[in-house]
């Protein structure tokens, strides 16, 4: 599983869908790759990479205007769906030529996560499938370490086995009781963020509780994962 | 006028020119040469404020040294609707205080990476990024859970207060020090909404948001 050839075609979860919020750009990492995410405000989710095709500053400091990115340095406009520069302001009685697009990453909104896919050929139908009736997501938890590492300790010190036939990206609690659910995204060599769910609804009333025991037990874990990597 | 003395990079200068601004308060801006010129170490400097630090405020003679103390006293002094510095609700003001003291460690590590990178100080920049990293973690996970309750700003408010505005700069300039927010996606949230406060300004190295959504 920790072949990057093999990892660069398969679907990762990268934030919560409720966090891409409008008017905001998200920055991440999957497999070393910097991608912005953000939202226009008819709902739809861009993932970029995140640079601009002009000079490659970082796509993540520029602004959502809710129907394109602008890029910070030069104010390049960058159309939501399809990546493609319909604004250059030092040229602005000019169309920008066609090839000026953003390179776009595979995307796709489930189980309350927006997964993305940096492989050439996106299949959005090979997200991972979870059986999953209803679900209540969690705070994702950012870790210093590996994803092997992550994965190597989730099992064998914190009661985790893999969920899904996808290797050790997706893990579930063992044993009896209600299963949490861990979905890892690779960020680099070095840093890995922990998703997390439960495979339930949560009342209104129980669920700050819920939300903060969840995080408390993942942090402990991630602490101690940093701890092993440190 | 209120007299501020100032250095245009200082994120400390800064906060006291974003508060003014916001509440509307005229002032004039004494450029104190910080770098390369160390002015804030100059003999006439250390008279008005023995510490040698920027920023110093000077209002009709009441001279006040220290960026978050500068704070309160603008917020008392000339916020009229109070909600900046709620000076009645215990712990309202119990809670800005403990993040006025979050914004000086933040002073004290995202800051002095900040100067180590681009002002050539000597400082030990690991433990510097370490004690960012250490502290922009509490403030996504404050800043994450307060989202949920509904609450947009520090000190779990409906309006934003002086603490919002103390830890803003340096968490916002903190990539000038080698210090990436990309963890701190709470973090980032809450300082679009800080750029979204009406009368907000930037500075060199923090730049404006677009226009929030019209509901």
């Amino acid at each position: 599983m920790s072949d990057a050839e093999e990892a660069i075609r398969l679907w990762f979860p990268v934030s919560r869908c409720e966090e891409i919020v409008p008017r905001n750009v998200v920055q991440t990492e999957l497999l070393g790759q910097e991608a912005a995410l953000w939202r226009d405000d008819l709902g739809f989710v861009n993932a970029w990479e995140n640079r601009c095709p002009h000079r490659g500053v970082r796509l993540s400091i520029g602004l959502n205007t809710g129907s394109e990115l602008r890029c910070q340095y030069h104010g390049w406009w960058y159309a939501s769906i399809t990546g493609q520069c319909t604004y250059i302001p030092a040229h602005p009685g000019q169309k920008p030529p066609n090839v000026i697009k953003t390179k776009r990453y595979g995307c796709a909104e489930q189980y309350g996560f927006i997964w993305i896919n940096l492989g050439d050929q996106p299949d959005a139908a090979a997200v991972p499938v979870l059986q999953l009736d209803s679900y209540t997501t969690m705070r994702s938890v950012f870790t210093q370490a590996p994803v092997d590492l992550v994965a190597q300790s989730l099992i064998e010190a914190h009661n985790f086995e893999p969920a899904t036939s996808a290797g050790n990206y997706i893990l579930e609690t063992t044993g009896p009781g209600e299963k949490s659910v861990l979905l890892l995204q690779p960020m680099n060599a070095e840093q890995t963020v922990i998703h997390g769910l439960i495979p339930s609804l949560v009342r209104d009333a129980d669920r700050l509780s819920v939300l903060r025991q969840f995080n408390g037990r993942v942090s402990e874990m991630r602490d101690a994962i940093e701890r092993a990597a440190a | 006028m209120i007299k501020l003395y100032d250095f245009e990079l200082s994120g400390n200068c800064y906060k006291l020119r974003l508060l003014m601004g916001i509440l509307g308060v005229p002032f004039e801006r004494i450029a104190i040469d910080f770098y390369p010129g160390r002015e804030h170490k100059s003999p006439w400097f250390l008279k008005i404020n023995p510490l040698g630090q920027l920023p110093v405020i000077d209002d009709h003679g009441f001279i006040l040294r220290d960026a978050q103390a500068i704070l309160v006293y603008l917020a008392c002094a000339y916020d009229p609707s109070g909600l900046w510095y709620p000076r009645d609700d215990a712990r309202m003001l119990g809670r800005i205080a403990m993040w006025l003291g979050c914004a000086d460690s933040i002073t004290a590590t995202a800051s002095a990476a900040r100067l180590h990178d681009s002002l050539f100080y000597d400082f030990d920049i690991d433990k510097c990024r370490a004690g960012a990293h250490a502290l922009f973690r509490v403030l996504d996970e404050h800043l994450w859970f307060a989202e949920q309750e509904g609450n947009d700003w520090l000190c779990s408010s409906k309006h934003p207060t002086i603490a919002d505005i103390a830890c803003f700069p340096y968490v916002m300039l903190s990539e000038e020090g080698g210090v990436s927010r990309l963890p701190y996606p709470a973090v980032r949230r809450w300082t679009d909404r800080v750029k979204r406060i009406p009368g907000f300004m930037v500075m060199p190295g923090i730049f404006g948001a677009s226009p929030a959504a019209s509901e």
